[in-house]
Formats: C-alpha cells, structure tokens, sequence
C-alpha cells in the first residue's frame, strides 16, 4: 500500500494506463455481476409477452390497455350463501390476462363474480406482476414462517452455543480439549450425511414424545416434530461453528475482568450475563446475521420435514412457485426479487458488519 | 488465583465435609458447572451432528423404503459402484489400519523420549479397549432406540446393545484405567522430576482404528465370500490395486524426483509423469469392465460432480484473485467494489437460479440465446441450454462454426456449464473478500523492500503477494472443492429432466433417490461413500499443501 501510493505521487499528472485498465476490470466485473440482478428487476415489471420476446427492458409501461392494473384494496359488497347482504373489505388482486392460468386467488369462489358490486378505493398499476407473485406464491405466510423459525432457532442457538463457548473459553474441566476437538470435527461432515438419518430420528422423537403424550407445540397431531417448528428449529439451536466463533471471542476477554468479578462474589453465571455478554455483541450480531441467512436459504431439510403451508419456510416456497408456473418468467422474476428484497434490505444497513464477519471467520453460509 | 484459594482454604472451615465443600469439593462443583454448561449443546450435537453418521451406516445396510426392510450387508454398496464397492470398503479398513497403527507408533515414540518402559503404553490399551466396548454398546442401544415402530416386532430390526452393560464397562474401563495411571507413576515417580504422558486417550484412539479396521475388513470379507463370486470379484479387485499401485509410485518418484538436482530431476520427472499417464490409461481402460452391473446414474453423477468442481473452482478462484489484487490498489471507491462484488452471494440462492433459469431458457428470444446469435452472427441459432444433456464441448463448438468439434464426446454437459456460470457469479464475491482479508495480512515491509530493490508490479506480485498468499487460496480452495460437493439448492432449481441427470451432482442424486425415490438405505449407502471421499479429498489437499503453502 504506502509503496503504491508513493508511485502515485511520482506519476501524478501524467496518464496512467495500468490504472485505467484496472478500473476497466473492476467496472467490468462490477456491470457482469449486476447484469442478472438487473436483469431480474427489469423482467419483473415486464408482462409475459416481453420477457419472452427477450426485451432488456419493459418498454410497454401503460395501464389500462394491455395489463390490466392490479387492484389492492376493495369493498365488495355481495350476497352469500345464507341470503344475507354482506359488505367485505379486503386486499384482492386482480391479474392481467396472460397469467390467468394462475387464478387460483380469483375474487371469491363461493360466489358469483356477477353479484359482486365492487368498489375499488385504491390501485397500484404497474407492480401487477407484484401482487400476482405475492398472492400466486403465497410469499406473505412463507415470509412470516421464516421469522418464526429464525425467532425459536436464535432463542436456543444463543443460549446454548454462549454457555458452551463459555465453558470452553474460562472453565477448566476433564476432557476439555477432547470434546472441543470432537465438535470441530463435526465441522466437516456434510450436510448431506446427516439430512436421512436426521429426518428418521427426528421422525422417531416425534413419535416418541407424543407416545409419552410430550407434545411441545400443544396440536393435536401424534407427531408433533415433523411439520412444525421443532424438527425445523431444534436440530440448528447449536452449530459448531457459532460455539467456535464465540469460544474464539471469548477467549481474547482478559481474565483480570474474571478475577475482579469473582471477587466481588459474582458467579460464573453473572460474569457471563453482565460482562461476557455486552463485550460480545459484535461476534453475536454476525452469528444472529448468518443464521438468518441460512434460515432464508434452507431448502434441502423443509423439504423433507415440512408438508403443507403451515411452516413451510421462503426458499421453499419460492422454489414450488417457481415449479408451478415454469412458463410465466415475470411471475417468476417477481416472486424471486420479493424474495431478494428483505436480504437486500438487511445487507444494505449491515454490510460492514457482515463483510467483515465473512473476512475474520471464513464462513460459508 | 493460587492466593486466593489459600485464603478460602484456611477460611473455609475444615470441618464442613462433602462433596461439595473443600478443595476437592470445589473442583467437583467446579466441574460440574462446566458440564452444565456444555450439556445443551453437546446433547444436540451428539443427537444430530455425529450420532447420524453412525446411523446413516446402519440404515445403508438395510433394504429400507420408509420402513426398514430386511439386513443385506454390503448390497447397496456394491449395487452403487459394482465390485468397486471391495476396493472402496478395503481402502476404509485399511485407512483405519493405517490411524491405528500411526496413533499406536506415536505413542510409543512418546514413551521411549520420555525414557518410560515400553509395556507402559501397553498396558493402558487394556482399558482403553474395556472403555470402547463400553462405548459401542451405548451407541447400539442408541440406535436401537430410534428403531421404527415395529421394525423389531416384524424381524428386521434387532435389539443391539445395553445402556447398563455399555455404562458398566466405560465406568469398569475408567477406574481401571486410573489405576494403571497411578500405578504406573508410581512406578515412575522413583526416578525424580518425572512426570508421566497420559496414555488413556492415545489407547483409547489406538482400539477405535484398530477394531474398526478389523470390524470392516473382515465384514467385507465375509460378505465377498459369501456371494459366491470371490473369484471373478478378485480380479477386478486386482487390475484396480494394480492401477492405484502404478499412481501411487507415480507420486513417489515424482516427489523423490524434486529432491533432485537439476538433470536428474527433469528425468526423474518425465519417468513419473510416464508412470502416472500408463496407469491412468490402465484404470480409464478397465473402468467399464470393474465398474458392470453398477448403478451408472451414480457414476454419471460422481462425474458430473468432478466437471463441476473442475469448471468452476479455479475460474471462480482466479477471477476473486484478480479482483482482489485490484482492490488492494490504491484506487477510488474501494468499499463501493467491494460491496457490489458481495450482492450476488446475498441474494437467496433460489431466487439467484431462477434468473439464470430465465436468462437460460431455450426460446430463440431469450437472453442466452440472442446474445450467442450476436456472438456467432448466426440467427438461426437456438441452443437448449438447461434442457441440453449434450456436451458442452461440441454444441458451443458447431455453435462457433467449429464442425468437426461434434465428434468430441467428453466433458460437461451444457446444462452444466450453466450451472457452473451461476456458481461462479455467486462466489466470486465470496472469494474476493476473503483474499482481501489475505492480503490485508501481508507485511508491508516486504512491499517497501521490494520496492527499494527495484521491482516491477508482476515481479512483486510473483514473488511476494501470491506466495503470501498460498494459505488463504489453499482454504479457499478446500471449501470450495467441498462446497461443490455439498451444492444443492441452485441445482436443485436449475435441473430440468430433460437434461437426462447430466446436471445432477452426487449430492442431487442422493437427495432424488432418497427423497422422491424413497430408498432410505441406498440412498445411505452413496450419502457414506460421498462423506468418505470428501473427507479423503480435505486430507489429501491438506497433505499438498504441507508442502506447498507458505505460512508466512
């Protein structure tokens, strides 16, 4: 660094050609790795016939004609099976003609659309293919699973890998480095090893604990574990890799702090919960961060462990939506920039955080 | 902390007896605490962590749909690779006898530098073998535990292992092996200042390799014999043996070759890449042979997993490098880069397949397409791209007006390539901020030094930045070597049937067999087989790159 800026200052005024050929890579690398974000952007306001025609950009921004606009907030006043004359407000959608192959979220099913006399109060044009995603994927319910499940995982993962962290960092105990060395070899089992096996004993503890009448979620079902937050939470709530992380921060608290403590009668609990703790937000932060993401990518286990809608997480989601309607890439591009959005959103206002978190662990998440 | 236990002692008074008071009682409740604190998570990590591995090998002896069927030994295995399936489970014991015999060595050396009696460490493998006895029985009652609902009624599962036995022998092996401890510094403690190495764990790992070696060798064994075909299987057993032999001594002259000087070396040299390239030749001659009657959607994925890793690790590796290097300049909008580069390893990775699904769809409008018509000024082209099981190699080279690039009928499948360009999009990013990092850690001094003796940019680069920074491409490279082995959600979006399963990776194909198939005990058998070589290829890498990272 100090001898390239030296170079700088001796070359200053004149043309530097190494240097514009290095700000030639880095924007060209910078267009190559945005183009399919774009890309996804632009297509996602496109209606179908321009994404198949292979436009770069929606060039057909009317409302009215063609697409028809998508309709957010209505009265509808009907009458319903019983005879009575009902008024309901509520958010519809209504899509424009190429997707109408998806209308499965038409106006109402037990009634007529010719009884409806309906009052539009509000329109949004133009984010048509928006709302169709939204409504046709279901986003909305998969979104809200997937803050559930981070919520329960974090409240375990927290606990449990700080307390672990702890006892490997201050504590000292037989067989600590046995146990420390086992977990981080645990680091490198795939994935994939250990998806059938734990699918098959999660299964079984489900049965198992609804046999001795355990139902930790209070439904009525035999196997509470399978399709429902347990077999999605539990199984995450401690990772070797949070525990390493933490143990690695713990341990750079100097131990003057711990004496001064237990001196002033604290315990190891106190010390953790009043000292330890605030000095570790940062390293807490990224591993809340990481587990977030990794909840917002799971796939592959809610796959196997997940049948219906009631706790079927957002990649999930995405990915059936993105089965059922293989041929309308709007819809599709739709669904995925939804689902980009919240992920954009948090890395804008974390992206130090985050890059340097990636930089000092090496995580793969 | 030794001042303030004198203090509590002499406070603490001396007739409160128990377990928890005193100087022992305190390291008690010490240690317990500590085990508090580490139950959770240890608990959870046993139960879906390490316990899996164990019964993922269980279940991969078992014809199991949903419910575990009838015990078929090593089937699966050998329905997976074909005969392989002896070399690959012989190589297991052999690993196995290899870390036991190493671990056992080991602590013999520690014995003679300690100038303690031979039998010592001897001696603590009696216990230790009690303890391992003690430790399988509890983890067969663990997975006799999981057993389905009437699988033990029905026959096919049976009743393995005892809690109480299992904790009566790793208590009985504990306190006998705190015995021999004691006893044997007592022995020792005659000569002064001597203090004895704690053999338990050495003993205790010495009997885990040893009897699995001889657990799986002779299972195996067994197994083949009882097939009826050892004869035929020996032969093909023998012609693999001879080609690993052949690459095997290939590396070994190779390596005695650099030790060299400069003329020999070149010779030496050339006779190993000889070696390597006949028994290469040899093993790619006899595979179809070895290979018949095995599950060949298994291989197609073994290699489709290899091009995959092949096609983009180093493109994505040097592409981060370069972008890196850059980056470390002294250029304007440094952060900016830096973080536009990480956007496409935020985004969800199905929502990044799906624009490459889009982008890559077949109609002759679609971006992929125009784009290649522009390129080859032919618009007439239309290229299937994810629906095209054909090689990559022929179609872009009849595309580029290369006709007689159709006969080539090796490499990846263009469906595969784009899946390759969407991992490389994705990771890039990744890779580059880790190499910053990297760089980050390089001493200035040796840029200043360099600077004074005159070199030029590629010469510091050459001869400071990339060998400085051979640790973080070497990690970089093991984790994404393993990571393409685990990739799973982009494929997953981006496979489309009509690429005939040229784009499914191993672990695709483990998740197709195990999830939409249903085969539970198959699909263990290729989830072990996957686990083995990913675990053969960190060690490998690890032992390359002993002797060629640089850890400044």
């Amino acid at each position: 660094m100090a001898s390239q800026s030296i170079k700088h200052e001796k070359s200053a005024g004149k043309i530097d050609i190494p240097r514009i050929l290095m700000y030639i890579a880095l924007l060209g690398y910078t267009f190559l790795s945005l183009l399919p974000l774009y890309y996804m952007i632009s297509s996602s306001l496109m209606t179908l016939g321009e994404v198949n025609a292979g436009l770069w950009y929606p060039k057909d921004i009317r409302v009215g004609t063609d697409i028809s606009p998508c309709i957010l907030y209505t009265t509808d006043t009907f009458v319903n099976d019983n005879g009575d004359r009902v008024t309901e407000t509520r958010f519809v959608v209504d899509i424009p003609e190429e997707a109408a192959q998806v209308q499965k979220y038409g106006p109402r099913s037990d009634v007529r659309q010719d009884d409806i006399v309906r009052d539009e109060r509000f329109r949004i044009p133009f984010f048509t293919n928006y709302c169709a995603a939204w409504e046709g994927a279901n986003l909305g319910t998969y979104m809200w699973n997937t803050f559930r499940i981070v919520f329960i995982t974090l409240a375990g993962l927290v606990v449990f890998c700080t307390m672990a962290a702890y006892a490997f960092a201050r504590m000292e105990f037989p067989g600590k480095n046995l146990l420390f060395g086992i977990m981080l070899a645990t680091l490198m089992v795939p994935e994939m090893v250990q998806q059938l096996p734990n699918f098959l004993l999660v299964t079984e503890i489900g049965n198992f604990f609804g046999n001795q009448g355990l139902n930790l979620c209070g439904a009525e079902v035999r196997n509470c574990w399978i399709n429902n937050w347990p077999a999605l939470t539990i199984p995450f709530m401690a990772t070797p890799i949070s525990i390493f992380l933490l143990r690695q921060h713990f341990a750079t608290i100097p131990s003057e702090l711990w004496d001064a403590a237990r001196i002033d009668g604290a315990g190891h609990v106190r010390f953790l919960i009043q000292v330890v703790i605030p000095l570790s937000k940062g390293v807490l932060f990224v591993i809340i961060l990481f587990a977030f993401i990794g909840a917002w990518n799971a796939l592959a286990w809610p796959i196997l462990v997940t049948s219906g809608d009631s706790w079927r997480p957002i990649s999930y989601g995405l990915q059936s939506f993105l089965n059922d309607e293989g041929n309308l890439g709007h819809l599709r591009m739709a669904g995925s920039m939804i689902t980009t959005l919240p992920l954009l959103i948090l890395y804008a206002f974390t992206q130090r955080v985050f890059v340097e978190g990636i930089s000092t662990s090496g995580l793969k998440g | 902390m030794t001042a303030q236990t004198v203090n509590q002692e002499t406070a603490a008074p001396s007739f409160r007896k128990g377990i928890f008071n005193g100087r022992r009682g305190r390291h008690f409740r010490e240690n317990l605490t500590a085990y508090l604190f580490l139950a959770p998570a240890a608990i959870l990590i046993f139960t879906f962590g390490i316990f899996p591995i164990f019964y993922a090998s269980y279940v991969s002896l078992y014809k199991w749909r949903i419910k575990q069927g009838e015990f078929r030994g090593i089937a699966n295995y050998v329905h997976a690779m074909g005969d392989v399936a002896y070399v690959f489970l012989g190589a297991i014991a052999f690993f196995f006898l290899i870390a036991g015999v190493t671990s056992l060595i080991r602590t013999l050396k520690t014995a003679r530098e300690n100038k303690i009696p031979i039998q010592f460490p001897l001696t603590a493998l009696l216990p230790g073998a009690v303890v391992v006895y003690g430790l399988v029985e509890i983890l067969l009652s663990f997975i006799t535990f999981f057993t389905q609902e009437g699988a033990i009624e029905s026959g096919h599962a049976q009743v393995l292992g005892s809690v109480p036995i299992g904790l009566l022998a790793v208590i009985i092996g504990g306190v006998l092996s705190t015995a021999v401890y004691r006893w044997q510094h007592s022995q020792v403690a005659e000569t002064p200042h001597k203090i004895l190495p704690n053999f338990n764990t050495a003993s205790i790992m010495t009997v885990i390799f040893l009897a699995g070696a001889f657990f799986v060798g002779t299972f195996t064994y067994q197994q083949l014999m009882a097939t009826g075909q050892a004869p035929v299987v020996w032969v093909k057993v023998r012609a693999i043996l001879q080609g690993l032999i052949l690459l095997g001594l290939a590396y070994v002259i190779w390596n005695w070759g650099m030790k060299q000087f400069s003329n020999l070396k070149l010779i030496v040299a050339l006779v190993g890449a000889a070696v390597f390239i006949g028994g290469g030749v040899y093993l790619i001659s006899i595979w179809p042979v070895v290979t018949a009657g095995s599950d060949p959607d298994f291989y197609l994925s073994l290699s489709v997993t290899v091009f995959y890793a092949i096609g983009a690790v180093p493109a994505q590796l040097l592409t981060a490098m370069v972008l890196a290097y850059l980056l470390f300049q002294d250029i304007k909008g440094k952060a900016f880069f830096r973080v536009v580069f990480f956007i496409p390893y935020i985004a969800p990775t199905v929502a990044g397949a799906a624009i490459f699904d889009v982008l890559f769809s077949l109609r002759p409008t679609s971006i992929a397409n125009s784009l290649m018509q522009a390129i080859t000024r032919n618009p007439e082209l239309q290229l299937s791209w994810l629906k095209e099981p054909g090689h990559a190699i022929a179609i872009l080279g009849q595309a580029f007006g290369l006709e007689s690039a159709g006969a080539w009928e090796y490499g990846p499948s263009l469906a595969l390539i784009v899946i390759i360009l969407f991992s490389i999009w994705r990771y890039v990013g990744y890779d580059t901020v880790i190499f910053l990092a990297g760089l980050g850690n390089i001493p200035h001094v040796l840029y200043e030094a360099a600077e004074i003796d005159g070199a030029n940019r590629w010469q510091v680069f050459r001869h400071i930045t990339f060998p400085l920074l051979s640790p973080t491409t070497f990690f970089l490279s093991v984790i994404s070597v393993i990571g393409t082995f685990k990739a799973f959600n982009s494929i997953w979006v981006l496979r489309d049937t009509a690429a005939l399963g040229t784009s499914d990776t191993a672990s695709v194909y483990f998740f197709e067999t195990f999830q939409r198939g249903a085969r539970f005990g198959y699909a263990s058998s290729m989830a072990m087989v996957l686990f083995v070589i990913i675990l053969s290829l960190t060690i490998i890498q690890n032992r390359l790159a002993e002797k060629r990272v640089f850890y400044g």
